[in-house]
């Protein structure tokens, strides 16, 4: 394997539901694996198999109950994540992790195309609008959206518009839940393509997915959890097949 | 790693009767009440810390009585500490507690480094007066003479809020909304490098909180502004904030990112918050 940009050691997560009489729920039970620079990583399960509670966790969303991630920069040091102060979490989080959530969360009453503009991590507004028109023109946004607020988006091109926001950042490792779900066949085909290009240009991706054929054409390897095991775990043949 | 702009170090607020010997104890046992069981003191804050930085809007959540106000009002030297400081980065590099500072120090850093913005826009501007005069007030406040250059400065800030040809309207016939948007120029008047929101939308009709929302935000980024935003609606501070502690009985019981605090709330009273909010 490559170098690894991320290592997920005995990762777990219980809850304690105490409006519901301290209840503990075992959401996560031990989960370890790595994640390669460069690599496609596709997590599969069941709903509620807790590959969402997986993702928040790594991202720390998700405070784990036990086990530790540890995030490799670029430059060769090795972070804990999940002993980072908060606000160095943060900056990574706005800077080399992205994460797309399966919601859109945006400030009302501001157009997309500012949103993508500010989601930039340099202050060059005429190239931040270049590279968010592009990214626009990437998902199949209409143009005329660009002014638009999100709100007014319908639920594919919500999705999209928040896959765009967190590639305006360009980050080296990308953590995605759902990218393709409630998409039609067309839309997670375009989908299916800026994410392989994502990959071809070297960016690391954690994906949960339920869409097989994205699982197919997009990773290079799959995890597989299981009432919040890993269940399994193996290699994927890709394919080059458009999805039907 | 950056430095702090403000520190609060273990804030204590004490209200009415002397405390108990032991600095009331008994309290220690009791998260669910500031009142000294034994004394009856109410401490309206206890040992209460947290670091905000330059640039971002770091969020204080709590219901009514929390003390979110008495840290509010000793930030803005309306209140003593009774034990712990506040330092603030740019008054002697944050060595010196605040509470050090003389009158004239105060007034200077009211004036010049923080704007406070109410959750009732009443209590900030004086009604019978133009939005311009509101603006220009504070700049008189802070020393500044020049009646052209004021006018310009505060069509400015108003702009900024969108106002900009409501200058000589008289405040007391705007909408409760712009008398927010008003305060918020006001408080910008003499650029702070500190804004503090306490409940800034509350009250507000959800077009008008959307629009105000979008304003602060703008303004934040604009100016480089560092925010304290005082809640109770996680809404608004999942929107503006990253960075929160939830008050409870004067107390902070438990802080981190808004994200991790709204997906995994872990003391429960914060659990008790998220899983009440719309």
């Amino acid at each position: 394997m490559t170098q690894p940009i991320l290592q997920i050691d005995n990762l777990s997560k219980t809850f304690v539901l105490h409006l519901l009489g301290a209840k503990r729920i075992e959401a996560l039970k031990d989960v370890s694996f790595t994640l390669g620079a460069g690599e496609f990583l596709a997590v599969t399960g069941r709903t509620g198999a807790g590959k969402s509670t997986l993702v928040k966790t790594v991202l720390q969303y998700h405070r784990p109950t036990d086990g530790g991630v540890v995030y490799h920069r670029a430059d060769g040091t090795a972070l804990r994540l999940d002993q980072l102060p908060v606000i160095e979490l943060i900056a990574l989080l706005d800077s080399e992790i992205g994460y797309v959530a399966q919601h859109l969360h945006v400030v009302p009453r501001v157009a997309a195309l500012d949103l993508m503009i500010e989601a930039a991590p340099h202050h060059d507004r005429p190239r931040a609008e270049a590279e968010a028109r592009a990214l626009f023109e990437a998902l199949r946004l209409p143009e005329s959206h660009a002014a638009l607020y999100p709100a007014t988006f319908s639920g594919g091109e919500k999705q999209r518009f928040n896959l765009g926001l967190t590639l305006m950042r360009r980050p080296r490792l990308l953590i995605v839940d759902e990218p393709t779900a409630a998409l039609d066949p067309e839309t997670r085909e375009i989908v299916i393509d800026l994410m392989a290009r994502l990959k071809a240009q070297g960016t690391s991706t954690i994906a949960v997915l339920h869409d097989r054929l994205a699982v197919e054409r997009l990773a290079d390897r799959e995890i597989v959890i299981a009432e919040g095991r890993l269940a399994a775990e193996h290699r994927v043949t890709q394919t080059e097949e458009p999805v039907a | 790693m950056a430095t702090p702009l403000i520190r609060a170090e273990g804030l204590s607020l004490r209200h009415g009767r002397a405390p108990c010997a032991d600095g009331c104890r008994a309290l220690d046992d009791r998260a669910d009440t500031a009142v000294c069981p034994r004394c009856g003191a109410v401490w309206a804050l206890r040992d209460v810390s947290f670091d905000v930085y330059p640039g971002e809007i770091f969020g204080i959540v709590g219901e009514s009585g929390a003390g979110k106000t008495s840290l509010i009002d000793i930030l803005d030297f309306r209140a003593e500490p009774t034990a712990g400081a506040v330092y603030y980065g740019g008054w002697h590099d944050g060595q010196r507690p605040l509470h050090e500072a003389s009158d004239e120090e105060r007034r200077d850093l009211r004036n010049h480094a923080l704007g406070l913005v109410y959750q009732n826009p009443r209590r900030a501007l004086m009604m019978g007066m133009s939005a311009g005069g509101n603006v220009i007030e504070r700049m008189l406040a802070a020393g500044e003479r020049h009646i052209g250059q004021m006018r310009a400065r505060a069509h400015g800030h108003l702009d900024h809020m969108e106002l900009g040809d409501r200058m000589d309207v008289v405040t007391e016939t705007l909408s409760a909304g712009m008398r927010q948007r008003v305060q918020i120029a006001r408080a910008l008047a003499n650029r702070p490098q500190v804004l503090l929101l306490d409940e800034p939308t509350t009250g507000l009709d959800l077009s008008v909180q959307a629009r105000t929302l979008d304003l602060i935000r703008k303004v934040q980024r604009e100016l480089g502004l560092t925010v304290i935003l005082v809640t109770h609606d996680w809404g608004v501070l999942r929107l503006l904030a990253r960075r929160a502690i939830v008050l409870k009985a004067g107390r902070v019981v438990e802080s981190g990112m808004v994200a991790q605090l709204m997906e995994d709330p872990q003391a429960p009273y914060t659990q008790l918050l998220v899983s009440s909010a719309l």
